[in-house]
């Protein structure tokens, strides 16, 4: 199963709970302290993660959309 | 309440304890531990300890289940309101959208030149008097003045933080096994109220001013819902940021290779930041109530007892952390729990590791620190913060002398 990743980056504080979750999907640009997706991550792989890095972020600025 | 079988672990820790200090607090945790995942203490009411790291952070992930709405210090009897930790959703979450702009990370990025100049200031005139007591001359007045920047606190009114936040501290750890929490914060709670009234008069561009016009819910804030934020900010943006600076400057003047280390390559600051936050946990412990019958480690919990998540406990846990008691910057200490986890997770985590950095820098521009005295630490205030009360330094060659 493969999900599309979105970040409400307006909402994102930056407390990069996704990225303990999640450390080959998500990163915490460096600048903006505020998280991305890794270009070229493979989200078929990394469904549990994924979920568990939805779930774990403080402002709900996560979302998974089945593809 | 009492714990459901007479077979539960037990372990006597009242979080008011003058005890509960450097450095024989991780002890009572380790006992806590040893006693079992969740152990019951029969103080204050009576709740259960918890200390396991996946345990702490299952129940900080499940607010549904560990509410928030009965208080987050023990005991969890209701009577604490603070604006957004002791509330659930759906108010929490609306709540926390009215502060969150203040503290987003772009807010912080704005603020840097601000907390640059500001440390700046602070540090080298600390520098220039040869040193001293650096809780008092740095580490207190930094977040006082954060605050006026960030909240738009009138300066005289931060100067009397400390005091009124002292007396709160004070009156929770009164000897009686009841916690006046009411009584505690009146004191801040009119000082909170006199500056609102001076807002409302100047209109002062400001987090304030904006607060009085503010909306949760379709309807306009009560004048105590104002109170109650600021009083947050007040409490939780001063004690604790306070705490994490003296214990790391502590850090480097007790284990002076960590000092050099830092010195040679100050890009660790962050690093540094991180592991203290671990290692230390300035914000200890947080209390939650459960809403439901509930199993943490095997121990069966009855609906409505107090639990309290020990983040300091957890922070230590061998199972997580490998080495758990030794500061260690190169570890990968990312996760740990010293701001909390999920919703509750600390609003000012972005502001206070810019500040800490950034101090950790200013302080690599100048000489090496030395201790000039001996640090003392407070017992857990509140139950929760824990921080050096006196830290007295000097600037100097690298202290090589013994004492
Ligand atoms: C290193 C310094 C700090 C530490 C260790 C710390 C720690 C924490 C922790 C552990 C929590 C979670 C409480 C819970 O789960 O019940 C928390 C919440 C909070 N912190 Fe901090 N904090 C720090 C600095 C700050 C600063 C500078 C501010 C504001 C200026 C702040 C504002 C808050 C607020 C408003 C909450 C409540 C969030 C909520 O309930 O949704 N903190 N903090
Ligand atoms: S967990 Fe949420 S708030 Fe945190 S960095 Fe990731 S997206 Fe941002």
């Amino acid at each position: 199963m493969s999900y599309r990743v979105d970040i409400d980056r307006t909402l994102c504080n930056g407390y990069g709970n996704c990225v303990v979750a999640a450390p080959e999907v998500f990163d915490l640009d460096t600048e903006t302290n505020i998280a991305f997706v890794q270009p070229g991550h493979r989200a078929d792989d990394d469904g549990p993660a994924l979920r568990e890095a939805e779930a774990d972020c403080p402002v709900g600025a996560i979302a998974l959309t089945r593809t | 309440m009492p714990p459901i079988s007479n077979d539960a672990a037990t372990v006597d820790l009242d979080p008011y304890s003058p005890d509960l200090t450097e450095p024989g607090v991780w002890d009572v945790y380790e006992t806590a531990r040893a006693a079992g995942p969740a152990a019951w203490s029969e103080r204050r009411g009576g709740f259960w300890v918890v200390t396991n790291f996946d345990d702490v952070r299952a129940a900080l992930r499940d607010p549904q289940t560990f509410s928030s709405a009965s208080g987050h210090r023990i005991p969890t009897d209701g009577n604490q309101r603070a604006i957004p930790i002791d509330f659930d959703p759906p108010l929490h979450t609306a709540y926390r959208r009215l502060m969150t702009e203040a503290l987003s990370p772009a807010r912080v990025r704005e603020m840097k030149p601000f907390l640059e100049r500001t440390i700046a200031d602070l540090v080298d005139r600390f520098v220039e008097a040869g040193g001293g007591d650096f809780v008092r001359d740095v580490a207190l007045p930094l977040p006082l003045v954060v605050l006026t920047e960030l909240v738009g606190f009138d300066t005289e009114t931060v100067q009397k933080f400390r005091e009124v936040t002292e007396q709160m501290w004070a009156g929770l750890a009164a000897d009686e096994e009841e916690v006046d929490f009411t009584g505690a914060r009146a004191r801040i709670y009119d000082l909170m109220r006199a500056e609102i009234a001076e807002h409302r008069a100047s209109g002062r561009e400001d987090f304030v001013t904006d607060l009085l016009d503010a909306e949760v819910d379709g309807r306009p804030l009560s004048e105590d819902e104002m109170i109650s934020i600021l009083a947050t900010f007040a409490v939780a943006g001063h004690e604790t940021t306070m705490n994490s600076a003296s214990t790391l400057v502590h850090l480097l003047v007790a284990e002076p290779d960590h000092q050099d280390r830092l010195r040679a390559n100050p890009d660790l600051a962050p690093r540094y930041v991180e592991e203290m936050l671990r290692h230390r946990s300035p914000a200890q412990n947080f209390a939650r109530r459960t809403t439901c019958p509930v199993t943490v480690g095997g121990q069966d919990i009855a609906e409505g007892d107090a639990v309290l998540l020990s983040l300091a406990a957890a922070n230590r846990d061998p199972g997580r952390f490998p080495d758990p008691d030794r500061f260690d910057p190169d570890r990968d200490a990312r996760g740990h729990l010293g701001f909390g986890w999920g919703i509750h997770q600390c609003l000012g985590a972005a502001l206070a590791r810019s500040e800490l950095a950034i101090l950790l820098w200013r302080l690599c521009a100048h000489p090496p620190l030395a201790a000039a005295g001996e640090v003392r630490w407070s017992g857990l205030q509140g139950g929760n913060h824990l921080g050096p009360t006196t830290l007295p330094v000097r600037f100097g060659p690298a202290c090589s002398e013994k004492g």
